[in-house]
């Protein structure tokens, strides 16, 4: 699905990432756990194609059509209708923009890319109450501006619908975890465990071992110093969860 | 006087003249005459003066503006148009309509809807009504040497509106005054104003030459009064049905609220690209009265817009809120001045601007506190969307504040939008561009939504969207 191969990247002058390599295929949930500062959010960014952040060596190839192209000359846009989705550690707050109306346009560039129909509006509206259910997110929020006087948690949530509602073949979720309550947790990981396919694949980062306890990855990989400095299964995780990180390092 | 002097109002003279063999009543004239020699002392502003420092007046001298008394067949079938076709024109509304600073009976509806506690008149009517014999409405705040154009408004004066709620009525509908300006190019130079048909025909020349009609000048002028316990809602529109004609308007409006009476009032300014405004609205606020206002700002080359008011009883509560839209060579500056002279009073201004191209916006806030208004809050806030790469903003709060016992904030802010919201949005396959837009439009709904009409929220979004259109 996706490989990043040697991944350097700077921002502002800083050099965050340096030789990142990672290999996703199609079914596949892998997990990066990291301290802070280690570059997490950075490859985020870097995925989803954020301007300010460069690659300065280094390529990711990510399946179109059965090829794969390096994506990062392609605009954030493009990626996302190539079915490319980021869940964000801290979700933007957009007064006025609101919440399902933008949801709806974000979900029709997509349809149009695709070649499918758009969706009017009544049908999108039963479309989303539907997926907000899954999430037992109130109807309030879908009235509101974009995560404007949103609670941490109900950011998070409010990610994980969209994501739900754009079923991407490929998902970066940074930070999920931070910021809710073992139950809204349980809650969201019931909606992203809901996308797993043996079509799509998805990056989980966090920082502590309890999400993947909901989100049971198929690989987990410990990113430091912008790279990955050690791999493994599931267990990795609890290990680190143990002893920290820094029995990793050598 | 400089109306003559500097002929920036083409024949003045001939003009109050006709006006004055048609009028039977001569208050009026005695108005204009008091107007046109206050105007004549006092000058267009220029930058020396402290309140004109960013909006140089000056460039008029170098017009020549004509009034019309008729507007031409094919100018009003566009407007007949307009009315049946355009969702800003509603049959649901009260209509009182002027075309070309004309009143037209045929757009205005008001007659037709009878609302108890309602009463509507133009100015003519008001006059031939025994208590309005001596226009004591328009005498009562004469205008001073600060703002020259409200004594020109009163040189200029032939028509007008005249709004009162009666006591304890609810008016429901909305109460739409509309000012319209459609002469198109080819039309105005062998269309001759009646007057100056017979200005030409007393200077003894041919009847039938062309006049040398330039420039439109109109002087909207208004007066709502809302009585005890009060409750209405006005939109009053400026615009234009041609995007590119040259004209000045120079409006003024007088809004007297008495004791707990509650008045939405919306300024909607959408005058062509190439016309100039200037407006002026005053507000008495009587105890517990509630003034809610919205001025919608998106036409004119050159737009000033001033908002005086004065709190005349306690636990008044006020609120300014502005939406202005600018794009090109756009020139929109706002005046505010709330005074507030008795106590519990409460102010809130909340102005947003978007600016695009090379456009230019002013603000400043005025807020006096008297030292007899304790426990006043007042709040203000002047934010902007600096869209175009050579815009300039200037903004100023004018806070003077002689309570003690006061709760006063205020800020500004001038920014572009920010990166990480249009990044964001393009992660969810939404094209720059219109991430930008939808960024624009949300800046602007932020304020819009404060707006508790649904009706007028859309018949504003109907010209804020091509403003932005060019994004
Ligand atoms: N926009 C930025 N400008 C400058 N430095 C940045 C920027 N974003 C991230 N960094 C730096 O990059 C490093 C990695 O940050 P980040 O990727 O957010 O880490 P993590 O998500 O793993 O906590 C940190 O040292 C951080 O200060
Ligand atoms: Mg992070």
């Amino acid at each position: 699905m996706i490989e990043i191969k040697d991944l350097h990247a700077e921002v502002n002058g800083n050099q965050i990432l340096r030789g990142l390599n990672l290999t996703i295929g199609a079914g596949e949930v892998h997990a990066i756990m990291g301290p802070n500062g280690s570059g997490k959010s950075t490859l985020t960014k870097i995925i989803g194609g954020h301007p300010d952040y460069h690659v300065t060596r280094g390529e990711i190839l990510y399946d179109i059509n059965l090829k794969k192209r390096n994506i990062i000359d392609m605009d954030p846009e493009e990626r996302a209708r190539e079915g490319i989705f980021i869940a964000f550690q801290y979700p933007v707050e957009i007064p006025g923009v609101n919440a399902s109306e933008f949801l709806r346009a974000s979900f029709n560039e997509i349809c149009h890319h695709q070649g499918a129909e758009e969706m009017d509006p009544l049908d999108f509206d039963d479309f989303l109450r539907e997926k907000m259910k899954v999430l037992e997110m109130d109807d309030k929020y879908i009235h509101r501006s974009l995560n404007v006087d949103f609670s941490g948690g109900e950011k998070k949530r409010n990610e994980v619908l969209q994501m739900i509602i754009l079923n991407p073949r490929f998902s970066v979720l940074d930070e999920t975890d931070s910021g809710l309550d073992v139950d809204s947790m349980r809650v969201v990981a019931n909606g992203v465990n809901r996308l797993r396919s043996k079509h799509n694949a998805m990056l989980v980062i966090t920082h502590y071992q309890r999400l993947l306890n909901y989100i049971v990855p198929d690989f987990v990989h410990i990113l430091e110093g912008g790279r990955i400095i050690k791999s493994g299964e599931k267990d990795l995780a609890l290990a680190v969860e143990d002893k920290g990180y820094d029995w990793l390092k050598k | 006087m400089i109306i003559n002097k500097k002929p920036f109002i083409q024949d003045y003279d001939l003009y109050v003249q006709y006006l004055a063999t048609r009028e039977k009543n001569a208050a009026l004239q005695e108005l204009r005459r008091q107007g046109a020699e206050l105007f004549s002392r006092v000058g267009l502003p220029s930058k020396s003066s402290e309140d004109w420092r960013y909006t140089d007046m000056q460039f008029l001298n170098d017009h020549k503006f004509n009034v019309c008394m008729s507007t031409p067949r094919t100018e009003l079938e566009n407007m007949r148009e307009y009315c049946t076709n355009r969702k800003y024109y509603s049959h649901d509304d009260i209509n009182i309509v002027f075309v070309n600073g004309m009143f037209s009976s045929e757009f205005s509806d008001y007659l037709n809807k009878s609302i108890s506690g309602l009463e509507v008149l133009t100015l003519q009517e008001y006059l031939k009504q025994e208590d309005g014999i001596q226009l004591d409405i328009l005498r009562r705040n004469p205008f001073d040497h600060h703002f020259p154009f409200g004594a020109l408004n009163q040189a200029m004066l032939h028509d007008g509106t005249i709004i009162k709620i009666r006591k304890g009525a609810t008016i429901e509908p909305i109460i739409h005054i509309i000012h319209v300006t459609t002469i198109s190019q080819p039309l105005r130079k062998n269309h001759c104003c009646e007057f100056q048909l017979q200005a030409n025909a007393d200077k003894k020349q041919n009847r039938f030459k062309v006049c040398s009609c330039d420039e439109l000048i109109t002087s909207p002028r208004t007066i709502i009064v809302a009585e005890d316990h009060a409750k209405a809602k006005v939109l009053e529109s400026h615009f234009s049905l041609i995007p590119d004609i040259e004209y000045f308007s120079n409006a003024v409006t007088d809004i007297s609220l008495q004791p707990r009476s509650e008045l939405q009032y919306y300024k909607s300014q959408n005058e062509s690209l190439k016309a100039y405004h200037v407006g002026l609205t005053r507000v008495w606020q009587e105890e517990e009265s509630n003034f809610d206002s919205f001025s919608f700002m998106t036409g004119s080359a050159l737009a000033r817009n001033n908002i005086d008011l004065v709190t005349n009883g306690p636990r008044t509560r006020t609120t300014l809120n502005a939406l202005y839209s600018v794009n090109g060579k756009q020139h929109v500056d706002n005046h505010t001045s709330i005074d507030h002279r008795h106590p519990s009073a409460e102010s809130y201004q909340f102005y947003k601007g978007i600016l695009n191209g090379s456009s230019r916006a002013v603000f400043n806030g005025r807020i006096i506190v008297r030292s007899e208004a304790q426990k006043t809050k007042s709040y203000q806030l002047n934010n902007n969307l600096v869209a175009g790469k050579h815009c300039r903003v200037d903004t100023k709060p004018q806070l003077e504040i002689f309570a003690n016992d006061v709760k006063c904030s205020h800020g500004a802010t001038s920014g572009q939008l920010n990166p990480d919201e249009i990044f964001y949005l393009q992660t969810r396959a939404i094209q720059k561009r219109d991430a930008i837009k939808m960024l624009s439009h949300g800046f602007a709904d932020e304020i819009l939504n404060k707006i508790p009409l649904q009706a007028v929220r859309e018949k504003l979004r109907i010209f804020l969207t091509p403003s932005l259109l060019t994004i």
